[in-house]
């Protein structure tokens, strides 16, 4: 249960916001930046006033936030863990793994992944503040969208303080602008000396660091006496020392107390908008346009299909002969289904023939074999006669190809697409496995059609229950080419298929490839 | 019917609708604890008309959403409902009993007390003198050194004042903290409390294992003292953990270093 209590009783908290209480506005010059220090991390408590900027900036500004909390969501779905959980090195990894997927794609707010790149930092620190606010209007309304982006601004928030020094950190505890100052008490020497041996005992690291070691550095280690409430995570792992209600906590674990901190903020600072929210008459229809669009990107990814896959990459000669084997060793698991069911059934509806022809043709089956594969089902071990075959499929496939009335080559299907298209109904079998199958039916299948162990099975469940469909198809991938973190994305059928040749046959033929 | 007869109930049955209602009425402190659930207010403030109750009855029938205006109500409800088992839930933003017409965003939880509940099922792997839901004197025991530890830790370390320690009816105790700031706490602090308390991890084999590391964390270390006050006379007089090879095979198998254990084998 959560208590919806706005009472904080808890011994330092009034109300969050309690500097802003004559202004919600600032000025940039009158926030306190240590301009001797490096990077600062907004509050975003104060939004700014008497600032224009363009429509397009706005929108640019949005998209590449929304990246980063999207690349975050997705790491640790990948990883299966989060900042606040993970283990030392696993955190390394995290880490190493975002600045992975996100090298290249930002520019506005490069500065907030890779903090040794700053622009002109008042600008810097501008985009920082109107991109969180933009998301915010976007995800105020409703009660999923928000706890979305607000979990994902405190991983984001723990990812920029962790990579701070520890003087960085302290710096932060003395902000002026923020109320943290009421969250904790530096504990005198006095104190500290009282408790120094269980101090000591308290921050034993599962057997890890040399207690002689943290003996000498107590010396000079600053402690924060803090409400046990404000450091949950430190409560949770006994890694404190606990008297009297409060928690000893030392100033490398100074990130507990400021998350929660920075927490209770913007959980109030949201809920305060959304009911802001209800109030706005009319909106600028084009800033209306923009929101949706967040709002659904939020969802879907922000990677468009056609980066997702280059049609060109494959080189390989396929025939129709070779798609039994290939299905196994290669698709994807939606696309190996409907083979299967081709195979079996000799026959598919509309909606399976368009997702599986295109794909084919994606993967470099020419429309001859294409013909051939289709005739050879459909035909001669299925039950149409060949008129009705000429009736009623040539035109389709050749049309598919490009050969026929505007002949528009058409593009293969994205995940995106095969997963918000219409759901296949009874004898269909066309769409995502992970979305469209029910729990059951899919664990069933993977377990005996597929023959996958229960490990992974689960695993794929896992991420199916948390809508994380093409992770659930990655761990298929990695599961059927026996490899583990194999780190890209899938977002399109053909993509997975280009990938697994490139594993299977050693990609020499695509490095000559153009490049994408 | 005779009063033989009526003994002779009795002495198969000791609960029966029939005596149930008598306790109810004669017996049972309602007036009390409805002031120890109002916290001092009258019987008639929000705090108690806004508490759930769930009651279960004859044959199993668990009735949940229940709340009364006031402990008149409520004494009139106990009578006439006669259940075998009550539940205290939370007090909501309204009367639980008209929850059906409200939205969640007008039906949410306010406070609830932190509370505890240890079994003594949980120890069944480590005492040999009883099992499920009987006890006796000799494992007894450990539920005093459960409570004295865990109490210790909610006064000294998380700083609660208001504790109380009661006999569940069956085989346990129950620990009701009913500070305001125990009473505000959120699920998620909730369970990293627990999790601070708890040392044990792993499932229902015998291979639970307990992993500590010297030195030991402050109440660890003070778990164990209150546990040495003791330990001698439970483990080896009444538990007799050594008395045959059985129980030194379970010991050694908890064991974690190779070296002392095939020295020892």
């Amino acid at each position: 249960m959560e208590y919806r209590s706005t009472r904080f009783s808890l011994h330092s908290s009034a109300s969050p916001s309690i500097k802003n209480s004559n202004s919600n506005s600032t000025n940039f010059s009158s926030l306190s930046l240590n301009s001797t220090s490096g990077p600062y991390i907004p509050y975003y408590d104060a939004y700014p006033e008497d600032l224009t900027i363009s429509l397009e900036l706005f929108q640019t500004l949005a998209i590449e936030r929304l990246k980063i909390l999207k690349t975050i969501e997705q790491v640790l779905a990948r990883l299966n863990t989060t900042l606040s959980t993970a283990p030392t090195n696993k955190k390394d990894e995290i880490e190493k793994l975002l600045r992975k997927e996100l090298k290249d794609k930002l520019n506005h707010l490069k500065f907030i992944i890779f903090p040794t790149f700053t622009g002109t930092s008042s600008n810097d620190l501008q985009n920082d503040i109107i991109s969180h606010y933009i998301l915010r209007l976007a995800f105020c309304p409703s009660e999923e969208e928000r706890r979305w982006f607000i979990t994902h601004e405190l991983e984001l928030f723990r990812y920029r303080f962790q990579v701070l020094t520890k003087s960085e950190q302290l710096a932060y505890l003395n902000d002026s602008t923020s109320n943290i100052k009421q969250f904790y008490e530096l504990v005198s020497d006095e104190e500290k000396r009282q408790y120094k041996d269980s101090l000591i005992a308290s921050i034993q690291i599962k057997g890890l660091a040399n207690p002689s070691t943290i003996a000498k550095s107590f010396e000079t280690t600053s402690y924060f006496r803090v409400r046990f409430q404000h450091v949950p995570d430190l409560i949770r792992k006994r890694s404190c020392f606990l008297a009297r209600g409060y928690a000893y906590v030392s100033d490398n674990d100074i990130i507990s107390f400021v998350l929660q901190h920075f927490r209770m903020n913007i959980s109030y600072q949201m809920t305060c908008s959304s009911k802001k929210y209800e109030f706005i008459q009319q909106m600028d229809t084009r800033i209306e346009s923009i929101l949706k669009m967040l709002r659904k990107k939020r969802i879907h990814g922000t990677q468009t299909a056609m980066v997702a896959f280059n049609e060109n990459e494959q080189t390989e000669t396929i025939t129709f002969e070779m798609l039994n084997g290939l299905s196994k060793r290669s698709f994807p698991l939606c696309m190996r289904y409907l083979h299967d069911q081709m195979i079996q059934q000799h026959h598919l509806k509309h909606l399976g023939r368009l997702q599986y022809r295109l794909f084919l043709k994606g993967i470099g089956l020419s429309l001859d074999e294409c013909m051939k594969f289709f005739r050879h089902e459909f035909v001669t071990n299925g039950q149409m006669n060949p008129a009705q075959f000429e009736r009623e499929h040539v035109y389709n496939i050749r049309h598919a190809y490009g050969q026929e009335g505007k002949h528009t080559s058409y593009t293969p299907y994205s995940c995106m697409k095969i997963i918000q298209d219409p759901p296949p109904g009874v004898n269909e079998h066309h769409g995502c496995p992970y979305r469209h199958w029910d729990i059951p039916t899919l664990k069933q299948r993977l377990t005996t059609t597929y023959d996958m162990n229960e490990e992974t099975v689960n695993d794929i469940i896992d991420k199916t229950k948390q809508h994380h469909y093409q992770i659930a198809c990655q761990i298929y991938f990695e599961y059927q080419h026996k490899v583990k973190n194999y780190g890209v994305g899938i977002n399109h059928p053909n993509q997975y298929f280009n990938e697994s040749r490139k594993l299977l046959t050693g990609a020499t033929t695509n490095q000559n490839a153009s490049q994408m | 019917m005779a009063n033989e007869e009526r003994q002779q109930e009795n002495i198969q049955a000791p609960v029966t609708p029939w005596n149930l209602a008598i306790y109810y009425r004669r017996i049972f402190p309602s007036h009390v604890y409805c002031k120890w659930l109002a916290y001092g207010e009258p019987a008639a403030c929000p705090q108690f008309s806004q508490r759930e109750f769930s009651f279960t009855l004859e044959n199993d029938v668990y009735r949940r959403y229940l709340s009364f205006t006031n402990h008149i109500e409520f004494e009139k409800e106990l009578i006439k409902m006669c259940p075998e088992k009550i539940d205290i839930g939370a007090v909501y933003s309204a009367k639980p009993k008209d929850h059906k017409m409200l939205s969640t965003a007008q039906f949410y939880p306010i406070e609830r007390e932190l509370v505890f509940d240890i079994d003594m099922t949980d120890y069944d792997d480590v005492r040999f003198c009883c099992r499920g839901a009987d006890i006796c004197s000799k494992c007894w025991t450990l539920m005093r050194f459960a409570m004295q530890i865990i109490d210790r830790v909610l006064y000294e370390d998380f700083g609660f004042e208001h504790r109380l320690w009661i006999y569940s009816g069956r085989r346990g105790v129950h620990c009701w903290v009913c500070d305001q700031t125990a009473r505000e706490l959120q699920s998620s602090i909730r369970q990293a409390i627990v999790e601070h308390i708890s040392v044990i991890v792993g499932g229902k084999d015998s291979t639970k294992r307990v992993s500590l590391y010297t030195p030991l964390h402050p109440s660890l270390q003070k778990a164990r003292e209150i546990i040495l006050t003791e330990f001698d006379g439970y483990a080896c007089l009444e538990q007799d953990f050594l008395g045959d090879d059985q129980r030194i095979e379970r010991f050694l198998r908890l064991v974690p270093d190779d070296n002392i254990l095939f020295s020892y084998s």
